[in-house]
């Protein structure tokens, strides 16, 4: 009796230390070689590129974590930043206030893979006050307007010719005639709205020079602007009419699906979709329904359509290995992983050399590229100013909820609007005075 | 001073450390060597970050200020108190969690308590009962609350489709026109169980003396459930409000995993009606980057609950009664 | 027994299981029905109006949640499985070591250190929560599986209490027993104590393992990428290549993840309410 305990117990002591090792083994085994630490999605960075890259660069391992902002905030604050950093081109200027990333201004300019003069203007947004912190992985002006044609032609419009100029108004309208319903659920919605509301917001002031925040960024004009009033009334409006997504009526999955399942009629959403038009088996509503046409505009005559941000990547100003990061980045955003981008048609490469890689075998795919095309010279193409004090994602999200109030006619419009302004510039204020320091 | 078993007498000296001389420090050191790696554990996990935490508090604190920060003093406490009072996101937060609290534990408690009164009536199969309602709460949270997730989902959900088969027409936006009586829902469909357990186990563990006692007095069987059985299981009770109430206060997972989309991190924001306490807390932590007021804002937290502990404990005593048995060691 | 208290009892007992029945029902029909739909074809699923039942039930549901290779079902579960004993094992150890002290020693400090043991019980959790991820990440225990086992080697205040209240019940005769044999404290503990203790032991375990098992939060905020585990995967719904969430393979995912634990709960059911009647009832 007693050596049978004895024994179990040693085995107990020996299961646990195996476990014990086991699990230590990981960051032991990891600090012989430089392990770069990159936060980006399973979906931008496939298992094969990772191992493509380590077989060719012995001495660096890869760990792979998801983009999460909430993560990012934490692990920051932990002081364990990941090396490489999954994020938006608008994010450039708040994340360089914080001080979070580096400029790689030096790197670019001895790279010969990532050369400066093969750049696309729109990776100015990696560009901040004289540095350079990063690149785009792909981009696309991101408020060109998709239409379903038949869905079109059923609710008894007459599409314009291409290349025209569409009102929001006119939009707006179309929406309302395109939305379907069977009974109190709504099938159909006539456009699919995504969450860019600040940018939105400012691409529209810029057809007239207007912006939303004040020269030095200390303020947000909301309440008092007519155009940005005038704006979030008309899309609040549509939601309640259910003509869009809403807090209420959300969308089930996110705008490719929607559109290709027929559950929503129109979007405002940039080229780089046409990646998930590609990839479609069998759609209840096949890509080529959808015809493209420029970004809508406000006033009629001028349409603003950069991109807004931009998916990119930057390097943490905290890394420890700052050239084997930049080995990484290189390879992602010029190497075979670039390549294989441009092919697949998530949007359009940073790099000019590329473009040659961009799908045109449909019809539809043709139409979309011209489309850019024709935007690209002739709509604004200026990137919009970012606030640097505070995150966008505040401004969302503020808006969201208070146009969930609205709609559940707990608070009239204008108070949405005004709550969206006294919130925003509280959350500016804040971030500028913990910035200055 | 016990006289612990020891093989051997070790010395005495005159020398005290921490009030014990060697010989007792010797004598008792199996009971520090037992308690250890939970003490240690204790300052390690508990003591230490409460105390950063209380810290962080009086500074601005934002994640990346290392070098810069300032320590604020009582300002993020002053700021706590006026957003609070101003119809905020805080007072929004709040004003749910109570809500929910309120509305939840005399629920649960009642509607466990009633259950386990049905099943320990004399009746077959109360093993059987038990763990079906059981189950629910046995189900990992992720789990149980995408089941009602789908259930109630504004258009693929059963309970649409029944209510339309029965009234046709009725579409019901439950999960975002009504999201907070679907957390109340769950909340009771997955909390009944653990609560049905314990009466259970509580009426049917009163000694068989008292009832005999009652009945011998002429009870019945109203009487002796009122009279010996519920007093017996009022400190089962006092146990499931006091826990009740702390989970309560701090429920946070369970709106993030009912709000609508299929993507879920911590940082996911519910709708308005299920934004609980917690969750603004989170947000403005790890959203707007105000680590120290976000720390602020638990210890406020961290102060009412315990305010609450303490009131509800001191109120037990005159309405809880404790079987008291000369045999229990105390 | 009057004909009036018969004919009572003739009434009560069909009406008591009358309602007893329906309230299981309404219970169980959220589990039932996710059980039906884990076998639907999603198109099924997302019919208007519903169809209630597969036509054919769809058993490569299954198949395809495990085998999906973006998904990666079985690490997650291996990742959970492993995270869980990390966990457990020395949770279950120590908190038994320490209850037992609380129980069956006594020194100088012990009642201080119980009211601060109670105190730990009534803490939210949440409040530290914050400086504990700013210290795991300067410490370099963010996205790594032995922070769990650190958790575990520190007890859990509710194990603890559990395994004091069940000690305390031990007749002293057993300790004096074991002394005159010559038995010093650790010996009395592994070989005396612990061996009787099966039942508070396998019920610790299951409590410490499904804690694990199901604790979203923490494994969200703490782990990423290749360590993550099913709590964690199944957050966020099953999605298909294109990152469309697809419902019934989730819940499909959740049958397979909530399973295991509900059968070793019904097998250890009188485990389990003993454990409870030894700790809860008393205060």
């Amino acid at each position: 009796m007693k050596t049978s305990k004895r024994s179990r117990q040693i085995m107990l002591m020996f299961a646990l230390t195996l476990l014990l090792v086991s699990s230590l083994i990981g960051p032991v085994a990891a600090q012989t070689d430089v392990n770069l630490v990159v936060m980006v999605s399973e979906g931008e960075l496939s298992q094969a590129e990772i191992d493509a890259f380590t077989a060719a660069n012995p001495g660096i391992t890869i760990t792979r974590i998801d983009s999460d902002n909430t993560k990012l905030a934490a692990m920051v604050a932990g002081g364990e930043a990941p090396d490489i950093i999954r994020g938006s081109g608008s994010d450039t200027s708040s994340l360089v206030e914080r001080g979070w990333v580096l400029d790689l201004t030096a790197y670019f300019e001895k790279s010969t893979v990532l050369k400066p003069d093969d750049m696309v203007p729109a990776v100015d947004y990696f560009r901040y006050k004289g540095g350079w912190y990063g690149m785009h992985k792909d981009w696309s002006p991101d408020q060109s307007f998709f239409i379903n044609k038949q869905a079109a032609a059923e609710a008894g419009i007459e599409l314009p010719p291409v290349h025209t100029i569409i009102t929001y108004e006119q939009a707006a309208e179309w929406a309302r005639a395109m939305t379907q319903a069977q009974g109190p659920r709504v099938t159909r919605v006539g456009l699919a709205y995504s969450d860019y509301w600040d940018g939105n917001v400012q691409t529209i002031l810029m057809e007239t020079g207007e912006d939303l925040y004040s020269e030095d960024f200390s303020s947000a004009n909301i309440k008092d602007n007519p155009t940005v009033v005038a704006f979030l009334t008309l899309m609040a409006n549509l939601a309640k009419e259910n003509a869009t997504f809403s807090p209420l009526n959300p969308s089930p999955e996110w705008v490719v699906p929607d559109l290709l399942n027929g559950r929503a009629a129109s979007a405002i959403n940039g080229y780089w979709i046409q990646g998930g038009f590609r990839g479609a088996e069998e759609p209840m509503v096949a890509p080529e329904e959808y015809v493209m046409y420029p970004a809508l505009s406000w006033g009629g005559e001028v349409s603003v359509n950069p991109a807004l941000g931009g998916a990119g990547m930057f390097i943490s100003a905290t890394t420890k290995n700052p050239d084997a990061a930049w080995k990484f980045f290189e390879y992602y955003m010029g190497g075979d992983p670039a390549i294989t981008r441009a092919q697949t048609g998530w949007g359009l490469p940073a790099l000019k050399s590329l473009y040659s890689q961009i799908p045109t075998t449909e019809v539809w795919q043709q139409q979309y590229l011209e489309n850019v095309e024709w935007e690209q010279a002739n709509t604004i193409q200026t990137p919009r100013r970012v606030n640097p004090y505070y995150s966008t994602d505040v401004f969302n999200t503020v808006w969201n909820a208070n146009l969930e109030r609205y709609l559940k006619d707990e608070i009239t419009i204008e108070e949405a609007i005004a709550n969206l302004d006294t919130e925003v510039n509280e959350a500016i204020a804040i971030g500028k005075a913990t910035a200055g320091n | 001073m016990t006289s612990d078993v020891l093989p051997y007498a070790p010395a005495r000296t005159g020398r005290k450390i921490l009030g014990m001389s060697r010989y007792e420090w010797v004598q008792n050191r199996w009971f520090y060597i037992f308690i250890a790696p939970w003490f240690l554990g204790f300052l390690a996990f508990t003591l230490f970050p409460v105390t950063i935490g209380v810290l962080m508090s009086f500074t601005n604190f934002n994640g990346s200020n290392f070098q810069t920060y300032q320590f604020v003093g009582l300002d993020n406490y002053r700021e706590a108190f006026t957003q609070m009072l101003s119809s905020g996101d805080f007072w929004h937060a709040v004003t749910v969690t109570v809500r929910y609290a309120l509305i939840t534990i005399p629920i649960n408690i009642s509607l466990s308590l009633f259950i386990a009164v049905l099943l320990t009536r004399n009746i077959h199969g109360q093993g059987l009962f038990r763990t079906l309602f059981y189950i629910p709460s046995i189900i990992p949270v992720v789990a149980s609350v995408w089941i009602f997730k789908a259930l109630m989902d504004n258009n693929y959900g059963v309970v649409n489709s029944v209510l339309d088969a029965l009234v046709p027409g009725t579409y019901v936006r439950w999960m975002t026109d009504y999201p907070f009586f679907v957390l109340v829902m769950w909340s009771i469909w997955a909390g009944i169980g653990g609560g049905i357990i314990i009466f259970m186990a509580g009426i049917n563990g009163v000694p068989t003396e008292f009832v005999e006692a009652a009945r011998i007095d002429g009870a019945t069987n109203g009487q002796v459930f009122r009279l010996v059985t519920t007093p017996l299981l009022t400190p089962v009770i006092f146990y499931q409000f006091l826990v009740g109430v702390i989970g309560a206060l701090q429920v946070m997972t369970q709106p993030i995993l009912l709000a609508p989309g299929g993507l879920k991190s911590i940082g996911t924001i519910p709708p308005r009606e299920t934004y609980t306490l917690m969750i603004h807390i989170y947000q403005e932590s790890f959203t707007r980057l105000r680590y120290g007021y976000g720390s602020a804002l638990l210890w406020l937290l961290f102060c009412v609950i315990l305010i609450l502990t303490l009131i509800v404990t001191y109120t037990s005593k005159y309405w809880v009664y404790y079987e008291v048995n000369p045999q229990e060691e105390s | 027994m009057t004909p009036t208290r018969s004919f009572q009892r003739l009434i009560e007992k069909p009406s008591l299981y009358g309602v007893i029945i329906a309230l299981t029902i309404l219970v169980m029909l959220p589990i039932v029905w996710l059980l039906i739909s884990s076998l639907k074809a999603e198109s099924d699923f997302m019919k208007w109006p519903i169809v209630w039942f597969p036509p054919t039930p769809k058993w490569d549901n299954y198949l395809r949640v495990l085998t999906d290779t973006r998904f990666d079902f079985l690490q997650a579960a291996f990742n959970s499985i492993i995270l869980a004993l990390l966990f457990s094992v020395p949770n279950v150890l120590f908190s038994a070591s320490a209850g037992y002290a609380f129980a069956r020693m006594k020194a100088p400090g012990r009642n201080a250190l119980f009211v601060i043991l109670m105190a730990t019980l009534m803490l939210p959790q949440s409040v530290t929560l914050i400086p504990q991820f700013i210290m795991y990440s300067r410490l370099g225990l963010v996205n790594n599986y032995l922070l769990w086992f650190l958790w575990g080697l520190g007890g859990s205040p509710f194990q603890i209490l559990l395994f004091r209240q069940f000690f305390a019940a031990f007749p002293r005769e057993l300790e004096d027993a074991a002394a005159i044999d010559g038995a010093g404290r650790l010996r009395m503990f592994i070989q005396v104590f612990l061996p009787n203790a099966k039942p508070v032991l396998s019920v610790t375990f299951l409590f410490a393992f499904s804690w694990v098992w199901g604790d979203w939060f923490n494994q969200s905020l703490f782990l990423s990428g290749d360590k993550a585990t099913l709590a964690m995967k199944l957050a966020s719904a099953f999605t298909d290549p294109r990152g469309n969430p697809i419902v019934t393979l989730t819940l499909t995912g959740l049958v397979i993840y909530a399973m295991p634990l509900v059968l070793v709960y019904l097998l250890m059911q009188r485990q389990l309410v003993q454990g409870i009647v030894t700790t809860g009832l008393k205060g």
